[in-house]
């Protein structure tokens, strides 16, 4: 009965995929951000293709999370997954994700290592990778200076403050 | 470019490093000379292959004529790189952007921007932003009797080992935005030579009277922050994930705001020197 009044089938995106141990690396590339996902993320990560409602993943998962049929972990891992870019927008029902709280306390009981945890990180372009030049130095471009403003000091460009 | 090539095709020379050709044309040759100081360690070179990079040195030895500015101009390629009274300033120029050049573009190596050292046969590779601390956490370890590998850039082959980069160290006086040029003999250190694998990657921000407690990070994390450290990343992540995944496999990964260098450094020689050592790596 609560499949019918629950439309959401989570889709995750297209996205490179890494395992690191326990953990998943994911980098999507069209926003060059990469995520890793730990164990219980991860899972559900791989389980949202966009055909399986968010109890149907919860009971495909329950083994694993010897959750007792209570689909606020998974819930509280789409919202995290979602948050974070990894799941496709269309088709998403915020609200039906609960509050985050709310998830936490029902959480509460399960093990702390059990808790979907995704950390997101932006990949730099090169120039912002690289060493940045201290102040007088020479420049071509913003990006090179430390403080972020490459201008025209005498017949130079330098780094300025 | 052909105007170019007459201003400047009095000499030349091609080097080949990290799996890339780069060229150099002069107006004077004698600057060729100290311009060696200037190619990226372990270059050699090699004049039979086609440049994928073209740098022009035009050196003004011209009458200085009084109220007019003797110029000197670098060339990347037909465009203008720097234009600079001071000689000196073109050699610093052409090294730093064949460096980031090399970083960017090395189809043989994965080049994240680190300090790097030896430490009984295995790696400590220190990721970080300029002013993040990382050269006085490498000084640190050479007086502690590390080998050195790399000021500005860890080196990563396809197997997650680490190879040296050995420019000398750039170490800013005083906090203050100059920087001095220090040997790693200075230090009363070897410069590494063989390819090792990371044995610890510290991630650690200079923060003044911050004591170091450093929290053990998962290989994931560590992964993650090294690619946030990496040059090339973007343009092929799939080879990051993959290389960067090598590294971290068997790393021990810390992360935390540090003190003082020498606070890091004898953590760092109490909790893993007689690990290193016992197993043998």
């Amino acid at each position: 009965m609560k499949e019918q009044t629950d439309p959401l089938k989570p889709k995750r995106i297209k996205a490179l995929t890494r395992k690191c141990d326990d953990e998943l690396l994911v980098y999507d590339e069209r926003r060059h951000k990469a995520h890793c996902l730990n164990k219980t993320a991860a899972m559900v990560w791989r389980e949202c293709t966009g055909d399986c409602t968010v109890p149907e993943i919860s009971k495909k998962l329950d083994t694993d999370f010897q959750s007792g049929g209570d689909d606020s972990l998974v819930r509280l891992a789409v919202a995290r997954l979602y948050r974070a870019g990894l799941l496709e927008k269309s088709g998403m029902v915020h609200a039906e994700l609960l509050s985050r709280r709310e998830v936490l306390n029902r959480a509460r009981a399960i093990a702390m290592v059990a808790i979907p945890l995704v950390t997101t990180m932006l990949v730099p372009t090169p120039a912002r990778a690289a060493s940045c030049f201290p102040l007088s130095h020479l420049c071509n471009s913003n990006t090179q200076c430390c403080s972020g403003h490459c201008g025209v000091l005498g017949i130079n460009t330098v780094c300025l403050p | 470019m052909q105007k170019l090539y007459r201003l400047v095709g009095a000499a030349g020379m091609c080097f080949r490093a990290f799996g890339l050709t780069v060229g150099v044309r002069v107006n004077e040759p004698d600057i060729l000379e100290p311009l060696n100081n200037h190619l990226p360690p372990g270059c050699r070179f090699d004049n039979n292959r086609r440049a994928g990079l073209l740098y022009s040195f035009y050196v003004n030895r011209g009458q200085a004529l009084r109220g007019i500015r003797r110029v000197h101009t670098l060339y990347r390629n037909s465009a203008i790189l720097l234009r600079s009274e001071d000689e000196n300033d073109l050699y610093d120029g052409f090294e730093s952007d064949v460096d980031s050049y090399i970083a960017e573009t090395s189809p043989t190596r994965f080049f994240v921007h680190a300090g790097v050292v030896g430490w009984h046969g295995r790696a400590i590779v220190i990721p970080g932003r300029s002013y993040s601390g990382k050269s006085s956490l490498v000084r640190e370890f050479l007086r502690a009797g590390a080998a050195y590998y790399s000021d500005e850039f860890a080196v990563f082959d396809r197997n997650g080992y680490v190879h040296s980069f050995s420019r000398p160290l750039r170490i800013r006086v005083d906090g203050s935005d100059a920087q001095t040029l220090k040997f790693a003999s200075e230090f009363g250190s070897a410069i590494g030579t063989e390819p090792l694998s990371v044995g610890l990657v510290i991630l650690a921000t200079y923060k003044k009277e911050a004591s170091w407690q450093p929290l053990a990070v998962s290989a994931g994390e560590g992964t993650l922050k090294l690619l946030a450290n990496s040059l090339s990343a973007r343009a092929n992540p799939s080879r990051a994930l993959r290389i960067l995944t090598q590294v971290t496999k068997s790393a021990h990964i810390l992360r935390g705001p540090r003190g003082e260098a020498c606070e890091v450094v004898r953590m760092v020689r109490e909790r893993f020197e007689s690990q290193y050592r016992t197993s043998g790596r």
